[in-house]
């Protein structure tokens, strides 16, 4: 699945990504240097979410509909990650480089967002082997 | 007959198109419109293409001054200039604007995007609008840039004055010993002096008036002056409301909690590089951003046509111009 992956990363032009369900990756090339940025990222954008939900379930109760925030980004210096709020409690995390093309990456993650859901339904209903 | 160039960049509001305007011998080619985004804080016009101007340093010699827009939207002109029109430059002059809350993160900035350009010839630093703000000095700024292993002169002007302007000119040109300094800044002392308007009301004037014609607004204000920003909150270091745009109690909330949030994140990480930003999107719906620094944040609801680039780059002008940081950090 790593493969899959690092197309991905090719295309939106990201150092690397991980698949996440359950705050446990299903797939990843964060490397062993990079990991922490993974760890903190899953905290932190768990609680981002955490937080919009609040503000837009006090919205629903005033203004009836509002579509949720299902993308969100965290910038620590010069390093940007991405987390996109997939089906199933599942996360696409990317981490870019600030001076790259956000827009472009943001374009072709949300473009795969039906493949990697189903990636992830896949891995977690048929996990691979140890 | 031989040419020198000298090419001009720096902040919005820096001074750049002022002192080219300052000693050009002809009217100066500028490409000012009027402001449409977050930099009406600071002026009612900018360059949007490029600055050029003239001046004569004799019989056989000229210098073209060129000045490049301030706002990084326009950087595909940078590029242009670079390696265009003033790929042969002398040197390039970086004009820091003292006021800015954060000048050196100007000249970090600056010097990344230049660093090849600035390799190969002269670079001068000219600190500006110290007359409104004293702090960095230049001892400041020589550690500063002592600490990134550079040696360049730092020269405080006034960029409407024409003998601060011309001793940058002769700080870049100083290798060129054919050219007699003291009749061009003659001549252009005369100049300034027979286009001086005798009313002391009269803008000219300002740098002994100590003040600026321009009207102040906070940056609240300047920040709903630009297209695409929907609303817009200023929180202090300890995430209180210093001023907002928005009625929307649940949006305020959310720009505090991701700004908590962020200082939450940088302690828990303090190894980690500190946290500019955090923003939530969604097709649809308004994008939810709050910029961060040590001793204010700036929380933007914006259209989801604004780039992630436009935003930020409002946003951290906004941050830079903002006019009530208590003991801000001019780091």
């Amino acid at each position: 699945m790593s493969k899959i992956l690092k197309k991905l990363e090719g295309m939106a032009g990201t150092n690397c990504s991980a698949l996440v369900q359950n705050s446990l990756p299903l797939a990843t090339t964060f490397s062993k240097d990079d990991n922490v940025y993974l760890k903190l990222s899953l905290q932190a954008f768990a609680l981002i979410f955490k937080h919009a939900d609040k503000a837009d379930a006090e919205k629903i109760a005033t203004h009836k509909t509002t579509p949720i925030y299902d993308e969100a980004h965290l910038q620590l210096g010069e390093r940007r990650l991405i987390c996109f709020r997939l089906e199933d409690n599942t996360l696409y995390i990317s981490m870019i480089e600030q001076n790259k093309d956000i827009q472009k990456a943001q374009k072709v993650i949300r473009g795969a967002i039906n493949i990697l859901s189903k990636i992830a339904s896949a891995t977690s209903a048929h996990p691979a082997k140890a | 007959m031989k040419s020198y160039k000298v090419l001009f960049v720096g902040s919005p509001g820096s001074g750049k198109t002022t002192a080219i305007r300052t000693i050009s011998d002809v009217d100066v080619v500028d490409t000012d419109t009027k402001v449409s985004d977050s930099t009406i804080k600071r002026k009612r016009t900018t360059t949007v293409g490029m600055d050029y101007g003239k001046l004569s340093l004799g019989k056989d010699s000229v210098l073209h001054l060129y000045g490049t827009p301030g706002q990084e939207r326009f950087k595909f002109m940078w590029d242009l200039m670079v390696s265009d029109l003033a790929h042969d430059a002398s040197a390039l002059i970086l004009l820091v604007d003292n006021t800015r809350n954060y000048p050196f993160r100007d000249i970090d900035y600056y010097l990344s995007e230049f660093w090849d350009y600035i390799v190969k010839r002269h670079f001068i630093i000219a600190v500006t609008r110290s007359d409104l703000h004293n702090s960095p000095t230049e001892a400041d700024y020589q550690n500063r840039l002592k600490e990134k292993g550079l040696l360049a002169p730092i020269l405080f002007i006034d960029a409407r004055k024409s003998m601060d302007v011309m001793d940058l000119v002769v700080s870049a040109l100083n290798q060129e010993s054919n050219i007699d300094w003291a009749e061009v800044s003659h001549r252009v002392a005369m100049k300034e002096l027979k286009n001086r308007n005798p009313d002391p009301n009269s803008p000219q004037f300002e740098w002994l008036r100590k003040t600026r014609d321009v009207a102040k607004i906070s940056i609240i204000e300047a920040a709903m002056q630009v297209r695409g920003i929907a609303g817009a909150t200023h929180l202090n270091k300890t995430f209180e409301t210093l001023d907002t745009s928005q009625e929307d109690l649940e949006c305020n909330n959310l720009f505090k909690s991701l700004a908590k949030l962020a200082a939450a994140i940088e302690s828990k990480a303090p190894q980690l590089e500190s946290v500019r930003s955090i923003s939530l999107h969604t097709p649809h719906k308004n994008s939810v951003s709050v910029f961060l620094e040590q001793d204010q944040s700036l929380g933007l609801l914006t259209l989801p046509a604004l780039t992630h680039k436009q935003i930020r780059q409002q946003a951290e002008d906004l941050l830079q111009w903002s006019d009530n940081v208590e003991n801000t950090q001019k780091t």
